[in-house]
């Protein structure tokens, strides 16, 4: 048995088939007060929904679900350019082991670049495009690289409705960016990182 | 050491537990740093100044030293002004920003250093909705922990803080903490599985008791939708009808807005999101026509529970 059809086998039916409906668009506003509530409480029901949202991402764009390769320089971070960390090749080991065994959840594989250009893919938890020129730090050990910010993967390509709405939501940042900014920058750690992530046409 | 991972696992619920204990045992200029130190710290903290704490200020269960500093940390943006360069840097973007929110009753700017010689500071207004964030709230959905790690940042003491997501519906948080001010002058932004999405810290920076003035908002107007529900610990608000209907939420240290519009073209149903450091945009279409957008500094997973939870409202008038 999978672990996956273990998770299923611990949430209960009424609860799976609000998941479904709600994946499907359309679930009640009851079924949705019950996954939020399950998801909160209930570390099954979370696995559970996240391995739906994987599966939606595949079937809606086609893109494969590997494993995650998360490993971690968080506080190497704070400390060092992102373009200048390193560590050792047992730490790399350590790190790697034990996010193979620690990881399984979550995560979906995504493209960099919605027009097919060469730009690396990169991996996020959910399905994530960065804009161009943008990608989030993917923190490895024991890289020539140091930390590797984007890598080629071998995926299925997007689908044409896929890349329609990346580029909606692409145009939606730079539309809304300032709203959205505005709106919520006393409550981010600091006032003025919200208009400085903002897109800038002089790019 | 097993009794510190051990520790762990029982404090942090789930698959956070196993995530967080596979990320901790790094290596630091050098040094090896394990959890060790950050549970000794707070279990100093714990039984120190607890009975000296306010009765007014609950530390809503965290030892009372940490609770005091999370609370001038969080009081520090209306109560602080600076002025200097910040380096933010996200994926291979890296761009140095002059900033200053310190002027008297001045606009709050920002100037970006790399993009011309003679740039233009940037004004912005800063709007409040009145949302004040509880410690006691917060703490129901963050792990807060102080690590056993001392920087100096821009020439200032600090302390560092960690705030780890309690389930996978919102981001992490290591931030190096002005010892005197309280306010953040380091901050990683990591992913639950433990990515780093994006880094800023100040090069240089001088604080003023002049805070950064916040304009009142009354009222932007009501949405013509509505949340269903909303993930756990978010509450709305805020909403308005300009320049499209959007809903804002926020837990108190993650915050979303959600634009709803009507579908530019005939499309099937859909969704995509790109990203921007910690902020995300997922847009989605939908079988009534029309376009939801969620934007955040959220995983893509909140995003589409907060898609979800959209409901167009039967009276949109107040």
């Amino acid at each position: 048995m999978t672990p996956t059809e273990t998770t299923a086998m611990a949430v209960n039916e009424t609860l799976r088939e609000a998941m479904s409906a709600v994946m499907d668009g359309e679930g009640s506003d009851m079924d949705l007060a019950r996954i939020l509530k399950a998801v909160e409480s209930d570390p099954d029901a979370r696995h559970y929904w996240q391995r739906l949202q994987e599966a939606q991402t595949v079937r809606r764009t086609g893109r494969s679900t590997p494993a995650i390769d998360v490993s971690d320089a968080v506080q190497l971070a704070l400390t060092e350019p992102v373009t200048r960390r390193r560590a050792g090749p047992l730490a790399s080991l350590a790190v790697a082991a034990s996010v193979t065994l620690g990881v399984v959840f979550g995560g979906q594989t995504l493209l960099n670049d919605a027009g097919g250009g060469s730009a690396p893919a990169v991996q996020l938890p959910g399905g994530v495009v960065p804009v161009q020129g943008v990608a989030p730090v993917q923190a490895r050990f024991g890289s020539n690289q140091g930390v590797v910010t984007g890598r080629q993967q071998s995926v299925a390509q997007p689908s044409s409705v896929t890349r329609v709405y990346e580029q909606l939501a692409r145009e939606r940042m730079q539309r809304f960016g300032s709203h959205h900014a505005e709106a919520t920058a006393t409550i981010q750690p600091n006032v003025l990182v919200p208009y400085v992530r903002l897109p800038d046409d002089r790019r | 050491m097993s009794t510190v991972l051990y520790r762990l696992r029982q404090a942090l619920p789930g698959f956070m537990g196993c995530l967080w204990v596979a990320i901790y045992p790094v290596t630091v200029q050098g040094q090896s740093v394990d959890t060790t130190g950050s549970t000794a710290i707070t279990a100093q903290a714990s039984q120190g100044s607890e009975d000296a704490l306010d009765s007014a200020s609950p530390t809503c269960g965290l030892p009372a030293e940490l609770a005091s500093r999370l609370r001038t940390m969080l009081a520090a943006g209306e109560k602080v002004g600076y002025r200097g360069t910040l380096l933010i840097e996200y994926g291979n973007d890296r761009e140095f920003v002059a900033v200053d929110t310190a002027s008297p009753q001045g606009p709050v700017q920002y100037t970006r250093l790399n993009r011309s010689a003679s740039a233009a500071p940037q004004t912005v207004v800063l709007p409040s909705y009145g949302y004040q964030r509880g410690l006691c709230e917060l703490q129901q959905w963050y792990s807060f922990a102080v690590e056993a790690s001392d920087q100096v940042v821009a020439g200032r003491s600090t302390w560092r803080l960690s705030a780890r997501p309690r389930d996978t519906l919102r981001l992490g948080y290591l931030m190096d903490i002005d010892r005197t001010s309280g306010v953040p002058l380091r901050v990683v932004t990591i992913t639950p599985e433990g990515q780093i999405l994006e880094r800023f810290e100040f090069a240089d920076v001088a604080l003023t008791d002049t805070p950064p003035v916040a304009v009142s908002v009354a009222s932007p107007g009501r949405a013509g939708y509505r949340f269903a529900g909303l993930p756990p610990g978010f509450s709305l608000i805020a909403e308005g009808a300009e320049p499209v209907d959007f809903l804002v939420a926020s837990d108190g240290m993650a915050s979303v807005t959600v634009f709803i519009e009507d579908q530019p073209r005939a499309l099937t149903d859909g969704e995509g999101v790109v990203l921007r450091g910690s902020t995300l945009a997922y847009t989605r279409g939908t079988a009534d026509n029309y376009l939801i957008t969620v934007m955040g500094e959220v995983p893509v997973a909140t995003a589409r529970l907060l898609a979800d939870a959209i409901r167009r409202r039967v009276n949109p008038e107040p």
